[in-house]
């Protein structure tokens, strides 16, 4: 089930709200769980089942992973429970493209192809599984117990605000909140304001980017004029941002109704004034799941400088690889790796020299063309368009776009940008984060409403569209 | 006091959509309902086998879509929006242009050169399909004229973003690419069909009118058509005179136009958009005398002669009209009595007018005769078909033979047209014997 569905917004939404809040608190947790696996078995019947063994299964090896003084055996668990959840990933994420590779391989030497079914993705399987990484790596480390109610770590891991597309929430941050929660109409408010922020966002800027931009990349790039290139793939760079930060947006605001306060997953990538900094603001909670479970471990900042800059690449490409199992993800984990790696080497203090506003901007433009790797999976294509970018012919434009859509793409890219000036940050930390007047507060729930009925429309006209991320 | 408002405005939020759900379900408040609604969905049933391969859930989402609680009011919310913010409108088959003017839009790709009206992808297949057309028009009429005295004619309506360019969104001109109507008239004069192209005279009127020939959101024309259509009688005339009278317009009413205008109907939104054109009514009145005989006529086209059902004048003009709209609806006699196209003898109402008109505005010439020539064609050749139809269009002027067939028809519990049919080749069958 997806947040922009009406199934979503005229069904089941509102009879969560009822049935959770009509439910004594103790019983809350359960209403979840029940919810969670309804909106994730309606979408996704086949993979319910998986999903919940494989998290039964973790839950037990946990168990038995802190209750085992033996330190081999407590290894054992936890190689085992994290050998079954990336098991998981890499069978149903990874499976027809190693087998694919594999088959290239061998059939220079004249092999026969081996041949593998067409095997399904689950929805949400990279956030899911990670999340459960997450529980198992920090209560092997002894950074948390481990839980004592199944159905307390079904809810973890399935918690259907955030179980299809994150942010990926480790246990230790909503540990407390899963047991015992505190409930105000204020922070349920809040969090209705930031739902539906999230969903204007994905339906009125996203989606509406989104026709435009299928309809660019559909077309011949070897003919394609340097303004045009441009166009698109800042469309399609406003595009992926407003669906997925939209998505953190309505995850966070669920979250924040049902008691919990999730982290947040997006801080205006855009105003970023180096790579580095960009994947502090971008999808945040991969960057932090990134560094706390594979670049630390991989000896993080403490080892020689050629060996830094040699994992930092690998967690780059690693982390392009597990965004989809196409080369195209790993060339953008490479590409992302390489500005890292340049950026520590110097780059960075060049930067510095430059200013805030030049820094920012090729920091963008370096994004944008890593989108560009990102989108485009055929690889010669994908340098086609690239070089058309560069190409510097500019011929004129008008004839293509709609004027929604222009407006629209300079309504997102004045939002990307704004909090590089104060005013700009004042406005979003009032629109987020400050408490309202109770006149306030009704004016804006009237316009919540309004919104919220507006995109409701908008999704009916125009058709519906899935997340960007979720095939993630 | 703080926290019951909130808690008040919380509890409210499920309570508002509960009321979209109510409506979605049992509809207790009446929407006024949208123009030219296409819903093609139905309640979806379950079942685990489309549960399983997601087509219910699929369904679901459809069926929410086009019957959600308000959508008539959502609809035309956001509608309103992408009109009133961008200049877009909801209907892909129309385009605004400047200042509240709106056009069909495969017209306005026809004028700029910008496609084949989805029809064709070259100059080259186009040719040859109006030559095809041509050809066989050309060979229709020689038929019809030499062995039945029917006059066959075709007249290109007016086309609207031909007419008021000046209104139209701005685009790039594709002056490499042919123009079906143009073509079409450039074969006819080339091959001496008869045909009446109003196009560039219009463009003349249109010029140098006060009044509008069009409404800004309508792709009709105004009280222009009587001039149209009086042209039409004059040009009929001139191939078999019938004497049909002059059609003069007396006086013209300037009246404020209350309603919403045609096209700007199916664009749904919430508010009407600002117009200040007048609706025009002419008063028409045919001179008298000079007629010979009322023809009968049959249309063979598009809306473009619906202006002309609605004058009163018409039964001064012509005894019997039928039109058969995109040759797919008939509305036959002054009573517009309404069938389909194929379930009536075609070769009847042929082989019973004194003209046939084919015609089109401008870009709905892409389509050619909508397959009119070639069935006309293949039934006009057969000689049986064309007997058997001549002997019932004979037979039906008799009312005492009628009155008999009407009755034998009740006896068999058939039709008085399959009747008709029967009596005629009865009767034929009878002469063949004695021959």
């Amino acid at each position: 089930m997806v947040f922009s569905s009406n199934v979503f917004l005229l069904y089941f939404l509102p009879i969560f709200l009822v049935c959770y809040f009509a439910c004594p608190k103790k019983f809350r947790n359960y209403i979840i769980l029940l919810f969670s696996i309804v909106f994730y078995g309606y979408g996704a019947p086949d993979f319910i089942l998986v999903l919940l063994g494989s998290t039964i299964a973790n839950f037990f090896l946990v168990k038995m992973m802190h209750k085992t003084e033996k330190r081999t055996l407590k290894k054992f668990y936890c190689g085992l429970a994290i050998a079954i959840s990336l098991g998981l990933l890499i069978y149903y994420k990874y499976a027809n493209f190693l087998v694919d590779n594999i088959n290239a391989l061998t059939s220079l030497f004249g092999c026969n192809a081996v041949t593998l079914a067409k095997v399904i993705l689950p929805i949400g399987i990279s956030f899911f599984t990670f999340q459960s990484i997450t529980y198992v790596i920090d209560t092997y480390r002894g950074g948390n117990e481990p839980m004592k109610r199944l159905s307390d770590y079904i809810v973890y891991i399935m918690m259907f605000p955030q179980l299809i597309a994150g942010p990926i929430v480790r246990y230790c941050d909503i540990e407390s909140e899963i047991r015992e929660r505190s409930y105000s109409a204020e922070q349920c408010l809040q969090g209705l304001f930031r739902f539906v922020i999230g969903l204007s966002k994905k339906v009125l800027i996203a989606d509406v980017i989104g026709i435009q931009v299928d309809k660019l990349f559909a077309t011949d790039f070897a003919v394609m004029d340097s303004g045009t290139a441009w166009i698109t793939i800042a469309a399609y760079t406003m595009q992926l941002y407003f669906d997925f930060a939209g998505y953190s947006d309505m995850a966070i605001g669920l979250g924040k109704i049902m008691g919990f306060h999730f982290p947040e997953n997006f801080d205006n990538p855009y105003n970023s004034r180096s790579i580095t900094e960009f994947w502090r603001r971008w999808h945040i909670t991969l960057g932090s799941f990134m560094r706390n479970y594979l670049y630390i471990p991989l000896g993080g900042n403490r080892v020689s400088k050629p060996r830094m800059y040699f994992n930092l690449w690998v967690v780059f490409l690693l982390s392009g690889l597990w965004h989809g199992a196409s080369w195209s993800f790993v060339i953008w984990g490479a590409y992302h790796g390489f500005w890292l790696v340049l950026e520590r080497m110097g780059l960075k203090k060049f930067y510095e020299k430059i200013g805030k506003v030049p820094s920012v901007l090729i920091t963008f433009i370096i994004v944008m063309v890593g989108w560009a790797i990102f989108r485009i999976e055929d690889l010669a294509q994908c340098w086609t368009f690239i070089s058309r970018l560069f190409a510097f012919d500019f011929q004129s434009i008008s004839k293509i776009y709609d004027s929604q859509f222009f407006t629209t793409l300079i309504v997102a890219l004045v939002f990307s940008f704004i909090t590089l000036f104060p005013f700009g940050k004042k406005l979003q930390d009032t629109v987020y984060y400050k408490e309202h007047s109770v006149s306030g507060t009704v004016v804006a729930w009237v316009f919540a409403m309004f919104m919220m009925f507006f995109c409701i429309a908008a999704i009916n006209a125009v058709g519906f569209s899935p997340f960007i991320y979720f095939r993630f | 006091m703080k926290k019951t408002i909130y808690r008040i405005l919380f509890f409210l939020t499920p309570a508002m959509i509960f009321i979209i759900m109510a409506q979605t379900s049992w509809h207790p408040f009446e929407m006024k309902p949208l123009k030219n609604d296409k819903k093609n969905t139905e309640a979806p049933q379950f079942n685990f086998e489309s549960y399983k391969d997601n087509s219910f859930q699929k369904a679901v989402e459809d069926y929410l879509r086009d019957n959600y609680g308000f959508r008539e009011f959502g609809t035309r919310l956001y509608n309103q929006y992408r009109y009133s913010f961008y200049k877009i409108t909801c209907n892909n088959f129309f385009t605004p242009g400047k200042g509240h003017w709106m056009f069909y839009f495969p017209g306005v790709k026809d004028y700029y050169g910008l496609e084949f009206y989805s029809h064709f992808k070259t100059n080259e297949e186009l040719t040859e399909y109006i030559d095809s057309q041509v050809d066989m028009l050309n060979e229709l009429r020689s038929i019809l004229k030499n062995d039945h005295g029917i006059e066959l004619l075709s007249f290109i309506a007016p086309d609207k973003p031909f007419i008021y360019p000046q209104y139209l969104p701005e685009m790039e001109k594709d002056s490499t690419t042919l123009n079906a109507a143009e073509y079409f008239t450039k074969r006819f004069e080339e091959t001496g069909f008869p045909n009446i192209n109003l196009i560039p005279w219009y463009k003349e009127i249109a010029d140098t009118s006060s009044r509008n020939l069009f409404m800004p959101m309508d792709s009709h024309w105004t009280f222009a058509a009587v001039y149209a259509y009086d042209s039409l009688f004059r040009f009929m005339n001139s191939l078999n005179d019938f004497g049909i009278p002059k059609m003069k317009i007396d006086s013209i009413t300037e009246t404020k136009y209350e309603g919403r205008q045609d096209d700007e109907a199916t664009l749904n939104l919430l508010f009407k958009v600002p117009n200040d054109t007048p609706k025009y009514t002419a008063h028409v009145s045919v001179e008298s005398g000079g007629q010979n005989r009322k023809p009968k006529v049959l249309f063979v086209g598009d809306s473009f002669i619906f202006a002309f059902e609605y004058m009163p004048a018409k039964t001064k003009l012509i005894s019997y009209y039928e039109n058969w709209f995109y040759y797919n609806r008939a509305y036959r006699g002054f009573a517009k009595k309404e069938d389909k196209v194929s379930n009536i003898n075609r070769l009847r109402s042929i082989l019973n007018a004194d003209f046939i008109v084919v015609y089109s505005v401008g870009y709905q010439w892409y389509d050619g005769t909508r397959g009119f020539v070639e069935d006309a064609l293949e039934s006009i050749k057969d000689p049986q078909q064309v007997r058997v139809s001549l002997l019932m269009n004979e037979i039906e002027k008799d009312p005492e033979k009628m009155k008999v067939i009407e009755a034998n028809a009740k006896n068999e519990n058939i039709s008085v047209e399959k009747m008709l049919e029967l009596e005629a080749k009865s009767i034929i069958g009878s002469q063949n014997d004695e021959k």
